[in-house]
């Protein structure tokens, strides 16, 4: 090193100087990049203030208590799925890694899949399965004289849950999978199980837990299709009627501002409070607590599988004996296939644009916490903490002046709303995957004279093509499953695939939407698939390099 | 390294210009006399067959923009509203009278006195020709037949009184037919009464649904014992053989029809091409197909007496003389009876 850093720098002829300058110019767009995605929601709340309801918008909800019952339904909601979720986590999490730590990460993965369907598919399927003549609830009333009500606050609460209970369970074996470690030391001092368990688990479990809780109900706050369909009203169904019935996009923004906020709060308690889960070096998961006997893993891979199949086949085993027949599902799709051409492209578009976007944001945040740099790009993290609904009133203020408004009428808008409501779920799995990338690649490339932009490209990128390919497969199907954003910005007659069924879940015969809801799940289970595909790639690779 | 950046180049310009060829519909066409562009708050799946018997018939390219459920008509006339200098619709088909009053009355549609209006009654027409109505709908109180013991509602007061007690669902008054529904009764009843009753529904646990659909499958379902909706979803529920009735509310005051109501959009792209759409929507044709079809819409048209609804036995009695111009008028203050005794909530 000492015979590297006293060589002299070669001087820098114009090539290096437009490398430099170009090396600054992408620092500095990153930096725009990151303001200017927050523009539609900086919109929104400038026009929250302009209401054309009778006095304030602020003041029409939140000077009565219109607007705190509103918000009271909403949390109630939130924090009951977010209490729900942990549990379920909690017993997936411990349940997987009862069997091998192997075994947690697809556990994770997978109950991450019901946040991948449209949210009114998964409270159609629930209500098909534990409504008043629901198949689960005739068998649990005819068996063991349960009567469920699925309609209410309890109801709404169980099905987010079980939608975002994924997000808990992944931070939940994220956590351990980094404390596998401990074990060994904790035999070595010949710890009882128990004490064991209590330090290395529990304990050791309360603060990745608390991030998770919070994350859930986060989400949960956001989301009002289900806790609608429930007949639960929230903050999110009061300003799709402000907007939408009242034309009063102030008073609806005046609504949603707070929740903004208070969202951006819990977002930023959820860092705070998982920060150990994911800056403490990875220790090597080597040891594992003491293998257990066979019964014992026969109970883990009973109760991991119990708890997936309540997320994942119940809903699915509903649907589809409510389809007629398979010819039934080719059917709803053949009907569908305008929406769901149209699925795609728009998908596409915002997927590529989420991708790229957070590809260079995660960059610039990445490179500026190793040099010990502020950089905007985290505040892109605002879009996601917001309900949807805001930053999408934000886009239509947008595209109704100026040179935007030549584009209101097509599916633009609801492109760009999908790539900014995606833009920090790219970043953020981008970055967590780049902040302790190795930097002797680039250090050698610029210590042997290469150019920047031969160093970006051929040392630097290589290795992150995987996942950035990744985070554009999530940010595609999440888009494709969107509904929120959807219902506000696309444009008559140019409705999704999961709109559609938005509509005719109660226009249709149940046969007919039961079976579009199934198609969608098959229509959405390739992206799935090269996702985990994808995902198992990259962690072969991880396990093959020295 | 060439290749690679080239095909990763492609890979994003066809992404990013995927959504504009799926989207390129929907932009505002250049005039183009084999097209009519029509905006229809009448359920997609009954109103899709129509425009595409039209298309199939005359050749003349339907561009149909319908709306989500949440927000029904309502949508589709704040746009309506917005784009009142350059209008992109030709034609106005609405499942409900009142907003389309409202439009009228904005100077938003321009007469045409279709020839196949004559069939139609005045009472169902527009004065001044700005809009015609057809094939009509009524409120109606569905119940469950499993649920309800003895005699079912029989009034919109009964859904607030104790025996109803959190067994009863209406949908949310803001958007569609139900919204039509408390400006009628505005006029009929008077704000204090209208109010009162609201209020009561609320301080009942009457629950609010996302729409009559909505009602219908929470009272098919058992979920509720009854609520307040229309003939086409409650003929849904009975052609799928789910236990529900239902009942004229309020009889005695009369039985209150909804026709559907098509105008022609003043300064459209296409006026000839709207014109010959209103034509063929008012014909006998398309009321006996809306009648006859699962949407069992009521026919208007003096010369379709042969038609049979299921609802005979409920129209035998007297009709509600209703002024759909005056309840239009009335919007705005319902709106805000409304939001005052929380049916936002």
């Amino acid at each position: 090193m000492t015979a590297c850093r006293s060589r002299p720098q070669p001087a820098l002829g114009a090539a290096g100087l437009l490398t430099r300058c170009a090396g600054g110019l992408f620092g500095a767009g990153a930096e725009v990049l990151a303001l200017a995605a927050l523009a539609p929601l900086a919109a929104a709340v400038v026009g929250s203030f302009d209401s054309s309801a009778s006095g304030s918008g602020y003041a029409y909800w939140w000077a009565s208590p219109r607007g705190w019952e509103s918000l009271g339904r909403t949390l109630a909601v939130a924090a009951a799925a977010g209490t729900i979720a942990l549990a379920l986590a909690w017993l997936l999490a411990a349940s997987a890694a009862g069997l091998t730590p192997r075994w947690a990460a697809p556990a994770a993965l997978a109950a991450c899949l019901p946040m991948l369907v449209p949210s009114s598919l998964l409270a159609a399927a629930w209500i098909a399965a534990l409504g008043r003549e629901g198949t689960v609830a005739a068998f649990l009333r005819d068996s063991l004289g349960l009567r469920l009500n699925l309609y209410g606050i309890a109801g709404a609460a169980w099905v987010t849950a079980l939608r975002y209970f994924g997000l808990a369970a992944l931070l939940l074996c994220w956590s351990r999978l980094r404390r596998e470690g401990g074990w060994p030391a904790a035999r070595a001092a010949r710890l009882p199980r128990w004490a064991a368990a209590l330090h290395l688990g529990l304990r050791a479990d309360a603060r990745p837990a608390l991030a998770a809780w919070l994350l859930v109900v986060l989400f949960s706050m956001n989301d009002h299709i289900i806790p609608g369909m429930l007949l639960v009203s929230t903050c999110g169904t009061q300003v799709l009627i402000q907007y939408s019935a009242l034309l009063d996009p102030g008073g609806a923004a005046a609504l949603a501002a707070p929740m903004a906020a208070l969202g951006a709060g819990l977002a930023a308690l959820a860092v705070g409070a998982g920060r150990t889960a994911w800056t403490d070096a990875p220790q090597a998961a080597a040891a594992g607590p003491p293998p257990r006997s066979l019964p014992a893993r026969a109970a883990c891979a009973a109760c991991a599988a119990a708890v997936l199949a309540l997320a994942l086949a119940v809903p699915a085993a509903v649907l589809a004996a409510r389809t007629e027949s398979p010819a039934a599902v080719l059917a709803a799709l053949a009907d569908a296939r305008e929406q769901a051409w149209r699925t795609v492209g728009v998908a596409a578009a915002a997927a590529a644009l989420a991708a790229a976007g957070g590809a260079a944001l995660a960059h610039r945040w990445a490179a500026g916490r190793r040099a010990g740099a502020l950089t905007a790009a985290p505040a892109a993290i605002l879009l996601l903490a917001a309900p949807p609904s805001l930053p999408g009133i934000g886009m239509i203020t947008l595209f109704q002046h100026g040179p935007l408004a030549a584009a209101r009428d097509t599916s633009w808008p609801l492109v760009l709303g999908l790539a900014l409501r995606l833009l920090p779920v790219a970043m953020l799995l981008l970055y967590a995957l780049w902040r302790r990338e190795p930097a002797e690649g680039v250090l050698a490339a610029r210590v042997h004279g290469v150019p920047a932009h031969l160093a970006a490209w051929r040392v630097v990128w290589p290795p992150r093509r995987a996942a950035v390919a990744a985070a554009a497969l999530l940010a595609a199907i999440l888009a494709a499953t969107d509904l929120e954003t959807a219902i506000l910005l696309a444009p008559p007659g140019g409705s999704t695939l999961g709109v559609r069924l938005y509509t005719l879940i109660h226009t249709a015969p149940e046969a007919m939407t039961s079976a579009l809801a199934l198609g969608i799940l098959l229509f959405t289970a390739p992206a799935v698939t090269a996702l985990a595909a994808l995902a198992a790639l990259s962690r072969g690779r991880k396990a093959g390099r020295p | 390294m060439t290749r690679s950046l080239a095909a990763s180049a492609a890979a994003l310009a066809i992404s990013v210009l995927a959504a504009g060829c799926g989207a390129g519909g929907d932009a505002p066409a250049a005039p183009d006399a084999g097209a009519v562009t029509v905006y229809t708050a009448l359920d997609q799946v009954y109103s899709e067959p129509v425009l595409k018997a039209f298309q199939d018939r005359t050749g003349i390219r339907v561009e149909a923009v319908y709306d989500a459920e949440a927000a029904k008509t309502t949508g589709l006339v704040n746009r309506l509203i917005a784009r009142r200098r350059r209008p992109d619709c030709d034609v106005w088909w609405n499942n409900e009278p009142v907003q389309t009053a409202r439009l009228a009355a904005m100077g938003i549609l321009a007469p045409y006195s279709s020839p196949a209006a004559a069939r139609i009654p005045p009472a169902c027409r527009d004065p001044d020709g700005r809009w015609t109505g057809f094939a009509a709908r009524m409120r109606l109180l569905i119940y469950n037949t499993e649920r309800v013991r003895g005699d079912p509602p029989a009034s919109l007061q009964d859904l607030a009184s104790p025996r109803w007690r959190g067994r009863a669902a209406v949908a949310r008054p803001f958007f569609g037919t139900t919204l039509t529904h408390m400006c009628i009764l505005y006029q009929a009843w008077g704000p204090q009464r209208l109010k009162a009753w609201l209020a009561a529904l609320r301080s009942n646990g009457a629950a609010l649904a996302a729409g009559n659909a909505a009602v219908r499958d929470l009272v098919a379902a058992g979920e509720f014992a009854c609520g307040l909706t229309d003939t086409d979803d409650a003929y849904q529920a009975m052609q799928e053989g789910k236990p529900v009735a239902v009942t004229a509310p309020d009889k005695a005051a009369g039985v209150f029809l909804m026709p559907n109501t098509v105008a022609l959009v003043a300064g459209c792209p296409h006026p000839e091409a709207g014109r010959k759409l209103i034509d063929y929507l008012l014909s006998a044709e398309v009321e006996r197909r809306l009648a006859e079809g699962p949407s069992a819409q009521i026919p208007l048209g003096t010369d379709l007496a042969d038609v049979r609804t299921p609802w005979a036995d409920l129209l035998g009695g007297k009709r509600m003389d209703v002024d759909f111009a005056l309840a239009a008028a009335c919007v705005d203050q319902v709106i805000a009876l409304l939001r005052e005794t929380g049916m936002d909530q």
